[in-house]
């Protein structure tokens, strides 16, 4: 049962982008990597699940992330997402210019 | 980056439905995993799994997203919809097969034509680097026109050659000129030992040195023309054979080098075989059977003098534009030099002038063309007939078009139902219109092949055509092969066609109403009435047009029949023109003429002889008569009216040789026709016309005989009505003039030969021979019948055939689509029928009513028709205001009711015909069963 939390609708680079970094630690497939951006976030992030395969697929095919088929926890087999060299670079020139986007934000709105 | 990218795509492409697999589980196993999740959560499985569904959103987005991702979706989805097309076309074979045959046809026609036209008019002759040779053509004063703006002499070729700055090299060649050659009798004979069969007709032309060399012609067998060889006047008796004459005359002799011609009296040595690609440089499009060097002109052409005479215009001047100048350049350059060599030689030099090429031909400008094989392609008239013949098949084109419209209109309607699902179903409007276009596209290119096999064949046919009167060789129709452009060409029109007349009907079939499309199964009654205006509208184009083809046809047809029976009233048939024999010095000139002619007078077997400058039925001279008229006002002035007129020196025994009466007065004496008297005598319709029926003898007229010159002549009598001019009529107007000895130049000898014609013609050449041992003209003696009246006969002919089959196919075409329209129709409103029935129409009321609607388009198109034939039957009589020309009816009447309201009778029979056969139909069907008809 999931609480009603206020969704925010993320935009298609910053899906990406989480994306990306959660798969920085280990390989996932598409469910997990719903599921764990939902957890660390602390719900407050839930991906919709429609727009979370496009967003695989399209990372895929750009070479920032790759796939393989796994044994999955369900004794069936699954696809496997992890980052590939291009992907980890990606990666962080993402997260920065997303630190740099929001320390900007935060500077105006905290400006007196 | 790019191929990896590339090759993700082509995998995409080759394994898609692996892909598509491998998807459908990677997304099921995501719902499985939010089931599961679920079901932690106490729910039963079932809710569970709606549930995980649910908060997936739709998975056909994602799924369409995710196989978007892959980048080959333009290009599947275009796979999709080409499979799609061709299903639904085999669908309806009949409607399909129309389509394609409908389309192929009327751009196989076109492109025919064009094929033909680029070829002869458009292409450059094809030799080595065609883009940059190009050809010299002067312009006169008098504004005189044709094959003699392409004259110049060999004096002016060789100062363009030494002092142009714009040409890389510069070719001359004669025209082509029958000569007399013999072959050797006995193949196997060494030259020594030949003996030389009698002499027989052969096409020549005379070239320069670097002909062959500069064109990058190399031969089959032998060599060409070499550097060192056309120096020295006479020095090199050198022939090289053309492909065709070497496999006819010669057998293909594989030892044919080294053997001896004879041109004339000169025995020439053949040194090769051009290779069968070569045609020669056209201007006129004639493959001659030799070519010899133009430094061997006087053996060639006894008598005459082109190498050292300067305004002597003989020869065609080739040349190539040296690398970066453009055509404007060499025309400017070249101009120049013209300028400077007028000056340098003075008219006054040519004594060879005769008296028509006065000073006044002095030449104002040289420009360059491109060299194709016709010259005077430039002319406005030559391109008007071809705008025109385009315009003629290009309006066939409009007919096929709009059955092709019509059809997938009908079509198109039909589907609604299908169409509104689709749209029901979540298809973009987008999707659904690319798909419609996709099946019109196919269709389009399907019609494209069918045109380009037609047109490859079509050429072939078309130019066999323009061959019958135009007289060419062969040896071109192998080269009219459809090239890249007119592929291009035909290509666009197919597409072109297939978007244009697929566009609206995708375009109005992708909007419709879909609850009322779907509820009313395709039948919206309402929506129709614009649409079959647009219907109407093209089925009345169609018959309009096929109604005047038809017409046109008719008339032409029936004056094609007359022209079998015509009767030029002089003697055709034993009377030969004779060309008289030619010698630069204009004293000595005349003395041979005039010894030839007594010569051949004094012939047994010559029946008359006679002399004139225009022979009759090959060449007419046009000109205007004034005359005066009796009534004198009340000053005692008389007043004069002007007449177009033909016109023709005649010697005194002219009458007589072609056999006209003279109907008044006398005929002129040989003394009067010696001296070129100021007399006249006039035909009976001039006489009609001009004085009312009264006798013209004794009064006075004034004949423009130059160009602002005009000489009065005392009329002696009048001769009877013939057809001189041209053979459909009666020339409208003539006036003979007596011949004078000091123009004998001008003048060909008409010979009336008793007997045996054939030993009679033996025995002038053999006068001819004699008369002066080294004058020989070419000898084709072919009597007025076989010749000029042959001639156009056959252009009539060949114009009638074309027209009967331009006809043939427009009436086709519109019955073709009467009858898909009416079906339509029918189809369309089978429950509307049911319900009359039902309510309690007959049969007949039924039948009625649909013909009445299906007949009123034709019947207003088949009125316009008339009238347009109407119009263009007068356009054909106003032509006849020039009394030269040419009445292509052969005096059929201009409105002849029963060719033009027959034809258009049966063309509204046969459209009438094809409408009822689907409106019969239709009433045959059992009222419940249409009214239950989805």
């Amino acid at each position: 049962m999931t609480a009603e939390q206020s969704r925010l609708d993320l935009l298609q680079g910053t899906l990406d982008l989480l994306i990306l970094r959660a798969l920085r630690a280990d390989a996932m497939h598409g469910w997990a990597i719903s599921e764990r951006i939902q957890q660390i976030s602390q719900d407050v992030l839930q991906v919709n699940q429609g727009s979370l395969y496009p967003a695989l697929h399209r990372l895929e095919h750009r070479g920032w992330i790759k796939a393989q088929w796994g044994i999955s926890e369900l004794g069936r087999r699954a696809r496997f997402y992890s980052l590939t060299a291009a992907g980890r670079r990606q990666l962080e020139i993402e997260s920065e210019n997303w630190n740099k986007l929001t320390d900007a934000i935060g500077r105006v709105l905290r400006m007196a | 980056m790019y191929w990896r990218d590339a090759l993700l795509r082509v995998q995409a492409l080759l394994l898609h439905r692996q892909m598509d697999r491998e998807l459908k589980e990677e997304l099921q196993f995501h719902l499985d995993m939010q089931a599961r999740k679920n079901e932690a959560g106490n729910r039963d499985p079932a809710e569970a799994r709606r549930q995980a569904r649910l908060q997936f959103g739709s998975i056909e987005r994602a799924t369409e997203e995710c196989r978007e991702s892959r980048g080959i979706s333009a290009l599947q989805n275009l796979l999709q919809d080409l499979r799609y097309a061709v299903r639904i076309l085999k669908k309806s074979p009949v409607f399909t097969a129309f389509a394609v045959l409908t389309l192929g046809f009327g751009i196989g026609l076109n492109t025919s034509l064009f094929s033909v036209v680029a070829a002869v008019a458009l292409k450059p002759i094809p030799v080595r680097d065609s883009g940059r040779i190009v050809r010299l053509e002067r312009w006169f004063v008098s504004g005189a026109r044709g094959d003699i703006q392409y004259g110049f002499s060999h004096a002016e070729f060789q100062f363009f050659s030494e002092h142009n700055k714009v040409f890389s090299s510069l070719i001359e060649t004669s025209f082509p000129r029958q000569v007399a050659a013999s072959l050797p009798l006995d193949q196997a004979a060494l030259e020594s030992k030949a003996v030389m069969g009698p002499p027989e007709q052969a096409t020549a032309q005379m070239v320069s040195a670097n002909y062959f060399s500069e064109l990058g012609v190399a031969p089959v067998l032998g060599r060409v023309f070499r550097q060192d060889e056309g120096q020295v006047p006479g020095a090199d008796p050198v022939v090289v054979l053309s492909y065709p004459y070497w496999q006819t005359r010669f057998g293909g002799d594989p030892s044919i080098v080294g053997k001896i011609v004879k041109i004339g009296d000169t025995a020439f040595s053949v040194i090769g075989v051009a290779p069968r690609r070569f045609v020669g440089t056209g201007n006129p499009p004639v493959l001659v059977d030799l070519w010899t060097l133009l430094t061997m002109q006087p053996q060639v052409v006894p008598g005459e003098d082109w190498l050292n005479q300067p305004l002597d215009y003989r020869i065609q001047i080739l040349g190539y534009l040296a690398l970066g100048v453009s055509m404007k350049q060499a025309q400017a350059d070249v101009s120049v030099l013209e300028e400077r060599f007028a000056h340098d030689h003075p008219a006054s030099d040519g004594a060879a002038l005769s008296r028509r090429e006065a000073a006044t031909q002095k030449t104002t400008a040289v420009t360059v063309q491109a060299a194709t094989f016709f010259g005077n392609t430039e002319d406005i008239r030559f391109k008007a007939i071809v705008v025109l013949l385009m315009a003629i098949v290009g309006l066939v084109l409009v007919v096929a078009c709009a059955n092709l419209a019509n059809m997938l209109l009908a079509k198109a309607s039909g589907r609604q139902s299908e169409i509104a699902v689709r749209l029901a179903l979540g298809a973009s409007r987008e999707r659904l219109m690319r798909q419609l276009l996709t099946e019109n596209l196919v269709l389009a290119v399907f019609g494209g092949a069918i045109a380009i096999l037609f047109s490859l064949w079509g050429s072939r046919l078309l130019w066999l055509a323009v061959e019958q009167f135009a007289g060419m060789h062969s040896a071109f129709v192998k080269q009219i092969k459809p090239d890249a452009r007119v592929f291009v060409y035909t290509l666009l029109m197919s597409v072109g066609t297939g978007l244009l007349f697929g566009l609206s009907p995708a375009l109005r079939s992708s909007r419709p109403d879909l609850t009322n499309a779907l509820k009313d199964s395709g039948t919206p009654f309402g929506q129709r009435l614009d649409r079959s205006k647009l219907r109407g509208l093209l089925v009345g184009g169609q018959i309009a047009i096929s109604t005047l083809f038809l017409i046109v046809a008719g008339l032409l047809t029936h004056g094609l029949i007359r022209s079998t029976t015509v009767d030029p009233g002089f003697e055709v048939r034993r009377l030969f023109p004779v060309a008289l024999p030619y010698n630069n010095d204009p004293v000595q000139n005349r003395s041979v003429r005039q010894q030839a002619l007594d010569h051949i007078g004094l012939l047994p077997e010559v029946e008359n002889l006679t002399f004139t400058d225009f022979v009759p039925l090959q060449s007419t001279w046009t000109t205007q008569v004034t005359i005066q008229n009796d009534k004198n006002d009340a000053a005692g002035n008389g007043s004069s009216e002007t007449l177009g007129t033909c016109a023709r020196h005649v010697s005194s025994t002219y009458f007589r040789t072609l056999g006209i009466p003279i109907i008044r007065g006398r005929s002129f004496t040989p003394d009067e026709s010696r001296q070129g008297a100021s007399i006249a005598i006039v035909s009976t319709a001039l006489a009609r016309e001009a004085w009312n029926g009264n006798d013209p003898v004794g009064k006075k007229i004034k004949l423009q005989t130059g160009r602002n010159e005009w000489s009065m002549f005392e009329v002696v009598g009048v001769a009877g009505d013939v057809r001189s001019a041209n053979i459909s009529r009666l020339d409208p107007a003539f006036v003979y003039v007596p011949t004078s000895s000091a123009h004998l130049n001008d003048y060909f000898g008409l010979v009336r030969i008793s007997g045996d014609t054939r030993r009679g013609i033996a025995a002038i050449r053999v006068t001819m021979e004699q008369s002066d041992g080294r004058l020989r003209p070419g000898f084709s003696l072919v009597s007025l019948e076989d010749g000029a009246v042959q001639s156009q006969i056959v252009m009539a002919k060949t114009f009638t055939l074309s027209a009967m089959f331009l006809a043939g196919v427009a009436l086709l075409l519109a019955s073709i689509g009467v009858y898909g329209v009416m079906a339509f129709l029918v189809s369309q409103r089978e429950k509307e029928v049911g319900i009359h029935m039902a309510l309690g129409a007959t049969r007949n009321d039924v039948l009625t009513l649909m013909l009445r609607q299906g007949m009123r388009p034709v019947v207003i198109g088949a009125a316009c028709g008339l009238i347009c034939a109407l119009g263009v039957s007068g356009l054909l009589r106003a032509i006849l205001v020039f009394p030269g020309s040419m009445d292509v009816l052969y005096g059929a009447k201009w409105f002849d009711p029963v060719t033009f309201l027959g034809l258009a009778t049966l063309l509204t029979a046969i459209a009438l015909f094809a409408c009822y056969v689907p409106a019969r139909r239709a009433t045959y069907v059992e009222p419940m069963i249409a009214l239950r008809h989805e």
